[in-house]
């Protein structure tokens, strides 16, 4: 194949439109435009709670030595604590229990 | 006013909110794109669709188009990638049987074949080629010859487009030779 005979068959290769072609792309353009625009990434809010993450990290690791003298005070406590938690949390089943049967009378 | 500024117009007055400015963006590139979008599927139907996709996507990047470059180039630019995609995701475009079996029939079938059928056939050769000779060739003629357009668009420097028009007519001989 000579270099005549692809040119003559690719220069002059082409179509045109359809009448209603110009029609046909406004109102797929115009149907785009009533979409509304997709949500935006919160890229101020994550950099917020990245930033108040690092704020956080670096004052616990600031903190931590007096964090570590503070908990010998508590570490003996903790026992009464945990048995305080056990008698709410033991408090809150039972008030539960007891209003159950109206919560079913009622519907 | 030339093309280019009627394009800017058209352009700012878009981003102000005038949609209606988009169609004279649409009249003036239709046949351009529709046109590219045809010598790559070869079926009208499709083409229309492709180039209307094209326009569509256009009309999204609107305000990413800074003037650095020509809207034309702009514009092509998209039109290229989204039937590249589309190519890719729906394979290359079949071609009438009749004139696939023409593939490699030598002999007396040749001389039976007008000149419109011939030129019909590199066509199709055309599109049988690897995509990286098949595109700088599609774009060379789409841009009447302009080597440094056709790079342009396609992203390529001018020596690379070049070798590639080179190799790929090479590879046309070996597929079509008796087009010659």
């Amino acid at each position: 194949m000579n270099e005549d005979a692809v040119d003559r068959a690719l220069r002059s290769d082409t179509i045109e439109p359809s009448s209603g072609f110009t029609l046909r792309v406004m109102d797929a353009v115009r149907a785009e435009a009533e979409v509304p625009p997709p949500l935006r990434f919160p890229w101020g809010r994550l950099g917020l709670g990245v930033a108040a993450c690092a704020a956080l990290s670096a004052a616990a690791t600031w903190l931590a030595p007096d964090l570590g003298r503070a908990w010998d005070g508590v570490a003996p406590r903790l026992g009464v604590a945990l048995q305080l938690g056990q008698a709410a949390l033991g408090v809150a089943v039972a008030l539960t229990l007891a209003r159950l049967p109206r919560l079913f009378v009622r519907s | 006013m030339g093309t280019e500024d009627a394009d800017s117009d058209d352009v700012r007055r878009v981003l102000e909110g005038d949609l209606a400015a988009f169609e004279g963006i649409v009249r003036r590139w239709q046949g351009r794109l529709v046109g590219l979008a045809w010598r790559f599927c070869r079926d009208r139907t499709t083409a229309e669709d492709m180039a209307q996709d094209a326009f569509l996507k256009a009309f999204r990047s609107l305000a990413a188009f800074r003037g650095d470059a020509a809207f034309s180039t702009w514009l092509t630019a998209i039109a290229l990638n989204t039937y590249r995609s589309r190519l890719r995701a729906e394979g290359p475009p079949l071609l009438a049987l009749d004139e696939a079996q023409a593939f490699g029939v030598g002999g007396g079938l040749e001389q039976a074949l007008d000149g419109r059928q011939r030129d019909e056939r590199v066509r199709h050769a055309v599109l049988t080629l690897p995509a990286r000779y098949r595109e700088p060739i599609l774009m060379f003629y789409f841009h009447d010859m302009d080597v440094a357009e056709a790079a342009r668009t396609l992203g390529l420097p001018e020596g690379t487009l070049k070798a590639r028009l080179r190799r790929g007519r090479e590879l046309l001989k070996r597929r079509c030779p008796e087009s010659a």
